[in-house]
């Protein structure tokens, strides 16, 4: 009966912790969408209904104690001659106070903690794996191997919309 | 043009194509699902970003125009978006647009298919 209870118990936490923290469209969006300028592309998704997945992530976490809201992380990539990713190497993560538009934080203190903490490391292991499943908006048509890349895009909170969740490939 | 979704043989993963052979091309086709999956937080916007990428087949299809070198003078130009860093971005915010030029080309191969 013990092992009953406590199997029990753990299946309930266990589902309460995949439950979204927020309710989709909730107060939580609202909020956001009443700090968004009146112009921004973003509020204009969100007020069309557009979400992230809602699932959190612990680098998300991260972000929000270093306030830095969007990160991008440029990947260089080799591609085949048909389009298909061979060799991915991120060049840089840039990091933003602001969920569009803005420059890069240039803070050297905050750089430092996003290297020393291991964000840094966390979201460049993240953008390599989605480097590999980019897509094109067409394929370009190549003879050889080829140069491209990508921006793999990195928000704070997980109700905002990633968009594409799937980067999109160009070339260089 | 055909609004179908790619089979496990189209690769790599694509949003639109449009096949040409020897100078004969063939029916463009745009990937629902390929947009779908990648645009699964903006699925609000499908129906847009399946029409752009419409647009830039079907361009192709009737001016026989290629994918262009991306010209930061015209950054939003349709047809480069192949070459453009910020394309995802363009295309996800419906702001892809053809040049005067292309715009009047397509206009007139309209025209000439339709007298």
């Amino acid at each position: 009966m013990n092992f009953v209870s406590k199997l029990l118990v753990l299946l309930v936490s266990g589902s309460l912790s995949q439950q979204p923290r927020y309710p989709v469209g909730g107060d939580h969006i609202a909020g956001i969408i009443r700090e968004l300028p009146a112009e921004s592309k973003l509020r204009r998704h969100l007020l069309h209904g557009d979400r992230g997945n809602g699932v959190h992530q612990p680098w998300m976490d991260a972000m929000r104690r270093l306030k830095i809201r969007r990160a991008v992380a440029w990947a260089n990539i080799l591609f085949d001659k048909k389009g298909r990713p061979k060799q991915v190497d991120i060049g840089k993560v840039e990091c933003y106070a602001e969920y569009e538009g803005g420059d890069p934080l240039m803070d050297a203190e905050t750089l430092a903690t996003v290297r020393t903490s291991g964000l840094e490391r966390e979201l460049n292991e993240l953008a390599q794996e989605q480097a590999r499943v980019g897509s094109w908006f067409d394929v370009p048509r190549k003879n050889h191997d080829f140069l491209g890349g990508a921006q793999i895009v990195f928000l704070d909170d997980e109700w905002l919309p990633v968009i594409p969740r799937r980067p999109m490939y160009f070339a260089k | 043009m055909n609004i179908v979704n790619a089979g496990p043989k189209v690769s790599p993963n694509t949003y639109g194509m449009t096949t040409d052979f020897i100078g004969i091309y063939l029916t463009p086709k745009v990937y629902a699902n390929n947009i779908a999956n990648a645009f699964s937080d903006a699925l609000a916007d499908f129906t847009s970003i399946v029409g752009t990428v419409g647009a830039h087949e079907l361009t192709h299809r009737i001016t026989h125009i290629k994918d262009l070198p991306y010209n930061p003078n015209v950054p939003n130009d349709l047809m480069s978006v192949d070459d453009n860093p910020h394309g995802f971005t363009l295309l996800g915010n419906n702001e892809l647009r053809l040049t005067l030029d292309e715009g009047l080309l397509l206009q007139q191969d309209c025209v000439k298919k339709h007298r």
